[in-house]
């Protein structure tokens, strides 16, 4: 319980006392329907566990999920715990098998490839686990899916690109695309929209599409070949903010940064936002990790207040994706780090 | 400054004087199962930290899911471990099991090959990267350092540009098998199928290791190549052929997280180069090469993974949990490194671990003094002999030709016969360093040689091995039943062979140490002809030296140099079997003793208790330091250079004294010998022998006769 | 203290494993071992207790040996003559500029016999006696420079006084009619010797526990600087006198072991050492060798095949050197193990002769010397 908190219940102590002494015992209660109500949903939800799985807790992203998710767990009694594997998958896989042999409620769990923890989360939802699946799926559906539709987020900036660099832009149509791991669920699925959109516009020419594996150094080191070979490029598309940060300090070492149009997606933290107000990123379209977090926090209390055992329905709540640019990339839109 | 209430007979004190734990430990370092005692311990340790502190681990359930997880990293430390003991290093392990589990992969969903094929394929596939390596390490003699970094990047690019083209495939194919799902998940008597696999080839492994010729030629190639290459072991097939196991290791990994995961991505195995080699490391297996076995690679891999997975699974921060496997890394490749260069440094520093030594009271020795040990000159007076021509004859001996025995430091030894002695011949050669000589009744010499044992030499100068061994302690660490130092024989009437084994810590060159140190390291063995038999009959001796069969032949004399006394162990009659202090309240460090014409004992004082050396004897630490800190030559010993004989009888009273205080004929004088009117003089350090003539003396007394009888006169 | 002093040790050699434990420097380049001191001739027969030298009026030598002062002349200082008698043990001596004889002795003071043979004494200085004078010279301008080697013990005391690990003593300058006096340097670890530097600014002394040679302002105030000139020497100096060419000729009584240095590091053995054990049984430097089986024994000095090595550790030695007008060492001359001419306490050289006396073997030796212009 943090001070402020503490000051809180001692202020509405207070309050209560003194609306007490002033009227009937009656008014202390409420209504009935409500205290019921209130009383069905905390006897579903105090007590239980959420553990919380990101691929590496040290990422915006995951950090404000996670940030999210404990602050709303703790606040209604429920029992938030956390596994960081750092990028190690090895550890990944052995925290979540540990996981499931500890039986929590929910796990929530970031997967670093479609197929990789796949047979683990059948299995957690097999042994009565609920598994909500967030931003990155497996090949597995389980009880939810929380985030973006990467075939929206690929689609929305495929249109978008096409607008800018098609036909009847002027320009070269040249685009050059930076994935991330080649087996995450958001490199396949935003390439598929990606193509789709481009689908529609003859002109639009792929020039570079190469795996950056989430590595800001990978990336800027094969947009530092791209950006040689076609210096009439048009528009640089990266998976990941943080990668993409990478592909636009290679675009500006090489003088382009205002002739090629950099597209980016990803949490919509600061950093982030500092690129889009430093020039680096022209166009961004974030996930909203806040909108998400809270998202993967009803996930779970749905999950935790329904009848369904785990495995029997499949949901997905997607997040809306927001184009930022610099106009509106400011504190109302961007997550800060530091609120932990 | 003396100890008058230390009962040194007692077992029990020479026993606690024994023991420790500087001592303890110093032994242990020399043990080569010690080495991996201490990860060994770590591992212990940590699987009952993780007990106690992570919830549900300590459950079948998790034991299962652990073993059914540590396998493919468990295959990948084998063969970084195996590498590391051919020498080398191969930083490609993890790329290999990388490349092979989408090898397997791609012959199982693209090629849909059957499980057989798949298997066969993957490990071919393992084999032939490994060939590379051992290739080029092999034959082309490039660092394996660099070159398996090389095969890391061309692997890994491999590996991502096979991913791009058939990460689809993988996302979305699946093979229904059964033999497949076996290998992903089935158990063989409960065990995961991948555990039981390590488990066997960990047991081959072992036999190749450590029993076979291949394992042998290994670890000679990694000790040191010229070395094996000179011993004629075929250095670049043992090279090559290491890096093809290395990479089947890893394609057995990869195949097994292929049929459990299914999955494949450019992180797959990424970073297990440098887990395995810390794993290594930390197990034991060194880098210098050479050393190492699969159990220890074992126990290096078991840390790290559940170092891993229970600091994930606590909760603990990812990047805590990262650099921890880094600083283990530093932290055990400095151990390593500190260990190989010094742990026999280590062990040395340690092994000299002084006590204090329960020393009675010293008399004076002033020659004006009206005691037995009052400093002369009697010594001055004697003949000398065999200038040059002995070197170091610790003992002399005469037969019954009156022919004198003397010895060389090179396992020679000497007799002298004729007019003055004048006639040299090289007896016999046995080797070692010749002590203490005795002849049996069939005339054979029965000599003590230092480092191998008691010899005989026959009649005709022919000589053979007495014994060379006794039974083993079973409670001391230091294996004692080889003989380290035999130093002085008698023979009983019933023909047993008693001999002091002075030291079972040092050797010949170090046994000053021995005296230095004044712990009770020897022991007094017997050897039975009849049963051909070696026994220790009295353990924890401090330094016995001189051995004499009482003229009654009932008792059997020690003398001790460290403690300056003679003890008495009765062999026959009613005291059978005890021990009992006769002479205490010495000047000097007692060596041999021998009996003398007129039924009492000529004991020879190979050093002097200086006053400062008193000291020293009631301060171990002291001692210690000087060992540890300052150079042999430095070292403040008993006084060596006067030569002085006492003579003193079966009641234990000393009667009388022969010096040479300054050292002038006869320095350190280590043993006499009666003979005709004649006492003979030999020591340690000489480069002569010497005799004087005795006072009063039986002209015609032998020591032969006295111990066997003269055959012409009948038995004595 | 003593425990925490050994563990100290201990994890010092465990930290620093190539450090060496004793810094005794080895012998080697000019300090090179050889047998010239065994060389050198007899200068008539023995003399017990022989100490100091100097060159007296028309080519005498005067010698301190007991409780005198002896007066050798003749063209071979065959005639020897008792100068000078005193009640206790008589040590360094020089003869002032005005001719007057400056004589320490032991426990007393500083003598000065004038020519009429009246003796005048400086017993004390800033109102402490001057118990253990070592050493004396007087400057040109006539003021006399002493060494006082220890507060506590007498000169013939000084294996105690080392053992006892003292720095007690001082460097006292006093006028040429010895009324005034003043400490210029306290706290020295047994001064043992002390000599002018030639343009006479500057007095250079030795310290035998530090084994270290320094100099100070002659002229200057008594809190003047001490400069360490050699900080290190193997062996332990004692008195020293004017080369020739400006440098200084030093005498060192005895060289230094390992032994030694590690007694001096291990307090309980050394306290109960100077209890319970007679000072000629202590190990530790002396200034003649006996083969008396109770002095302490090292283990090299074992005679092996009847050789005696001369490189083993020698608990008597015979050294002279000679140091250059900065204190850098020129040459050396030895008396090894098993050599006659131990412990060097005084050398002095002349136009004709380099004396230097063995107070070992109660010897004055001398070498006759060329031309000076045939030395370089």
């Amino acid at each position: 319980m943090t001070l402020g908190k503490i000051k809180m219940s001692v202020a509405t102590a207070i309050a209560t006392v003194l609306l007490v002494s002033g009227a009937s015992a009656q008014d202390t209660k409420g209504t009935k329907a409500s205290a019921e109500l209130k009383a069905d949903y905390d006897g579903s939800v105090v007590g239980k566990r959420i553990a919380y799985l990101p691929i590496m807790y040290g990422s915006p992203l995951a950090l404000e999920w996670g940030r999210v998710l404990q602050r709303e767990a703790e606040h209604r009694g429920i029992i938030y715990e956390l596994r960081d594997p750092n990028s190690n998958v090895d550890a990944q896989l052995q925290a979540l098998k540990a996981l499931i042999d500890s039986q929590p409620d929910v796990i929530v769990v970031q997967n670093p490839s479609v197929t990789l923890l796949m047979r683990d989360l059948k299995r957690a939802e097999e042994q009565g686990i609920h598994v909500i699946q967030v931003n990155m799926a497996s090949n597995y559906r389980s009880d939810a899916f929380v985030g973006v539709d990467w075939r929206e987020i690929g689609r929305m900036i495929g249109e978008d690109v096409v607008k800018e660099c098609g036909a009847g832009s002027g320009k070269s149509g040249k685009v050059a695309v930076v994935q991330g791991e080649i087996t995450a669920a958001g490199s396949i699925d935003q390439m598929a929209g990606i193509n789709a959109a481009f689908a529609e516009d003859p002109s639009i020419e792929i020039v570079s599409n190469q795996a950056g594996n989430w590595l800001a150094d990978t990336a800027k080191n094969l947009t530092d070949v791209v950006i040689q070979q076609h210096p009439d490029l048009c528009a640089h598309i990266g998976f990941w903010g943080l990668m993409q940060s990478g592909a636009a300090q290679a675009i500006r070492n090489a003088g382009k940064i205002d002739d090629v149009i950099v597209y980016a997606s990803g949490a919509g933290s600061v950093l982030d936002c500092d690129q889009i107000n430093q020039g680096n990123f022209d166009k961004y379209l974030s996930y909203t990790g806040t909108v998400q977090g809270h998202a993967l926090f009803n996930a779970a209390l749905s999950l935790l207040q329904g009848d369904d055992e785990p495995g029997e329905i499949k949901r997905a709540y997607y997040t809306r994706p927001v184009w930022l640019d610099a106009s509106n990339a400011d504190a109302k839109n961007c997550f800060p780090l530091d609120e932990n | 400054m003396h100890d008058t209430n230390v009962d040194t007979t007692k077992f029990f004190f020479r026993l606690s004087s024994s023991v420790s734990p500087r001592l303890l430990l110093s032994e242990l370092l020399m043990k080569k199962w010690f080495e991996p005692a201490v990860p060994f311990t770590l591992l212990v340790a940590l699987i009952l930290t993780l007990c106690l502190t992570v919830p549900n681990f300590a459950t079948v359930r998790n034991v299962v899911s652990l073993a059914t997880l540590y396998p493919e990293f468990g295959f990948v430390v084998l063969a970084m471990g195996l590498s590391m003991i051919s020498g080398g290093i191969d930083l490609s392990v993890g790329a290999i099991f990388a490349f092979c589990n989408l090898i397997a992969l791609i012959l199982l969903l693209v090629l849909e090959w059957s499980i057989p094929g798949v298997i066969m394929g993957t490990l071919a596939a393992g084999a032939f990267v490994g060939s590379i390596n051992g290739f080029l390490v092999g034959y082309l003699k490039t660092r394996p350092f660099l070159t398996t970094l090389v095969t890391v990047i061309i692997v890994r690019s491999v590996v991502n540009l096979l991913n791009q083209e058939h990460a689809l495939t993988f996302a979305t194919n699946y093979v229904e098998s059964d033999a497949w799902d076996f290998i992903a998940s089935g158990q063989v008597l409960g065990i995961p199928v991948n555990a039981m696999t390590l488990i066997v080839v960990l047991i081959i492994g072992h036999i190749l290791l450590s029993r076979s010729r291949f394992g042998w030629r290994l670890t000679a190639v990694g000790a040191s190549r010229k070395a094996a290459r000179h011993a004629g072991v075929n250095v670049n097939a043992m090279l090559f052929s290491t890096y093809i196991i290395s990479g089947l290791l890893c394609a057995m990994s990869g195949i097994f997280f292929a049929a459990r995961q299914a999955s494949s991505d450019s992180f797959t195995g990424l970073g297990w180069e440098f887990q395995a080699l810390t794993a290594a490391v930390l197990g034991g297996i060194s880098f210098a090469g050479g050393n190492g076995t699969v159990w220890r690679a074992m126990i290096g891999g078991l840390v790290i993974f559940l170092l891993n997975n229970g600091l994930v699974r606590m909760g603990v921060p990812g990047y805590i949990t990262s650099s921890s496997v880094g600083i283990i890394l530093l932290v055990a490749v400095a151990i390593d490194v500190k260990w190989s260069k010094n742990s026999s440094k280590a062990s040395e520093l340690l092994y000299v671990n002084p006590t204090r030594i329960p020393l009675a009271r010293r008399p004076s020795i002033d020659a004006g003094d009206d005691n037995p040990f009052a400093r002369n000159d009697r010594l001055l007076s004697s003949e000398i002999f065999g200038l040059n021509q002995v070197e170091g004859p610790e003992d002399v001996i005469l037969d019954r030709q009156g022919r004198v025995y003397g010895s060389t430091r090179d396992g020679n030894i000497i007799r002298f016969s004729g007019e003055n002695f004048k006639r040299r011949e090289v007896f016999a050669h046995i080797g070692g360093r010749p002590l203490g000589m005795q002849f049996d009744p069939d005339e054979n010499l029965i000599v003590c040689v230092a480092g191998m044992g008691v010899y005989g030499v026959t009649r005709e100068g022919e000589a053979y091995k007495v014994t060379d061994e006794t039974n083993r302690t079973w409670y001391k660490l230091n294996d004692d039943s080889r003989l380290r130092m035999a130093d002085d024989l008698d023979i009983a009437p019933d023909g047993k062979i008693y001999f002091s084994d002075c030291t079972t810590r040092y050797e010949m060159t170090t046994n000053a140490l021995d005296v230095i140190e004044g712990r009770p390291n020897g022991r007094l063995i017997v050897y039975d002809p009849k049963t051909g038999k070696t026994h220790t009959e009295i353990n924890h001796l401090h330094f016995p030296n001189g051995i004499c069969v009482s003229h009654d032949g009932q008792s059997v004399l020690i003398a001790s140099t460290s403690l300056s006394r003679v003890y008495r162990y009765w062999i026959e009659g009613p005291r059978k079997g005890g021990l009992e202090t006769l002479l205490d309240e010495l000047p000097g460090c007692c060596d041999n003793i021998n009996r003398a014409s007129d039924g009492t004992y000529w004991l020879a004082l190979i050093g002097i208790r200086s006053p400062a050396f008193d000291l020293a004897g009631h301060m171990p630490g002291f001692r210690r330091r000087m060992v540890r800190e300052i150079p042999v030559d430095e070292w403040l010993v008993p006084s060596l250079n006067q030569g002085c004989v006492v003579k003193f009888n079966d009641a234990g009273e000393v009667l009388e004294s022969y010096w040479d205080p300054e050292g002038v004929n006869h320095p350190s004088v280590t043993s006499m010998r009666e003979h005709k009117g004649y006492l003979y003089l030999a020591g340690l350090e000489n480069n002569r022998l010497g005799r004087i003539k005795i006072e009063g003396a039986d002209t015609e007394w032998t020591g032969f006769d006295a111990y066997w009888g003269d055959p012409q006169k009948g038995s004595a | 203290m003593g425990r925490f002093t050994y563990l100290k040790r201990n994890l010092e050699q465990l930290v620093f494993r190539n450090r060496d434990q004793h810094k005794i420097p080895t012998m080697d380049g000019v300090m090179t071992p050889n047998n010239l001191l065994d060389a050198l001739e007899e200068v008539g027969g023995p003399v017990p207790g022989a100490d100091d030298v100097a060159l007296g009026p028309e080519g005498t030598l005067f010698l301190t040996a007991g409780n005198e002062v002896l007066k050798l002349g003749g063209p071979h200082f065959e005639n020897r003559s008792v100068f000078m008698n005193f009640e206790s043990e008589t040590g360094g001596l020089t003869f002032h500029p005005d001719g007057r004889l400056l004589v320490c002795v032991s426990g007393e003071g500083l003598a000065s016999i004038n020519l009429d043979g009246s003796v005048t004494w400086l017993t004390s200085v800033e109102n402490e006696a001057l118990g253990c004078l070592t050493a004396v010279t007087a400057a040109s301008d006539g003021s006399i420079y002493l060494t006082d080697g220890s507060r506590t013990n007498r000169s013939a005391d000084w294996k105690r006084d080392l053992m006892e690990l003292n720095a007690s003593g001082r460097l006292v300058r006093c006028s040429s009619s010895l009324t005034d006096s003043e400490v210029l340097a306290d706290g020295l670890h047994f001064p043992n010797g002390l000599c002018l530097s030639s343009d006479h600014k500057e007095v250079w002394f030795t310290q035998s526990w530090n084994h270290s040679l320094s100099r100070i302002e002659a002229g200057g105030i008594s809190t003047g600087k001490i400069t360490t000139v050699i900080d290190n020497l193997p062996a332990y100096p004692a008195r020293m006198s004017p080369a020739k060419d400006g440098g200084f000729w030093i005498a060192l009584f005895a060289v230094r072991t390992h032994l030694t240095e590690l007694i001096l590091l291990e307090d309980d053995y050394r306290k109960e050492m100077m209890r319970s054990i007679p000072v000629n049984y202590w190990p530790g430097p002396e200034l003649r060798s006996t083969s008396d089986c109770m002095e302490p024994m090292q283990f090299g000095n074992i005679i092996t095949l009847g050789v005696k090595k001369p490189w083993a550790p020698a608990r008597s030695y015979g050294l002279v050197i000679r140091v250059g007008r900065n204190g850098e060492p020129m040459e050396s001359l030895h008396s090894r193990r098993g050599g006659l001419n131990h412990g060097i306490c005084s050398v002095l050289e002349t136009d004709m002769y380099l004396f230097a006396v063995s107070k070992g073997r109660g010897q004055l030796l001398c070498k006759i010397l060329g031309r000076s212009d045939e030395r370089n």
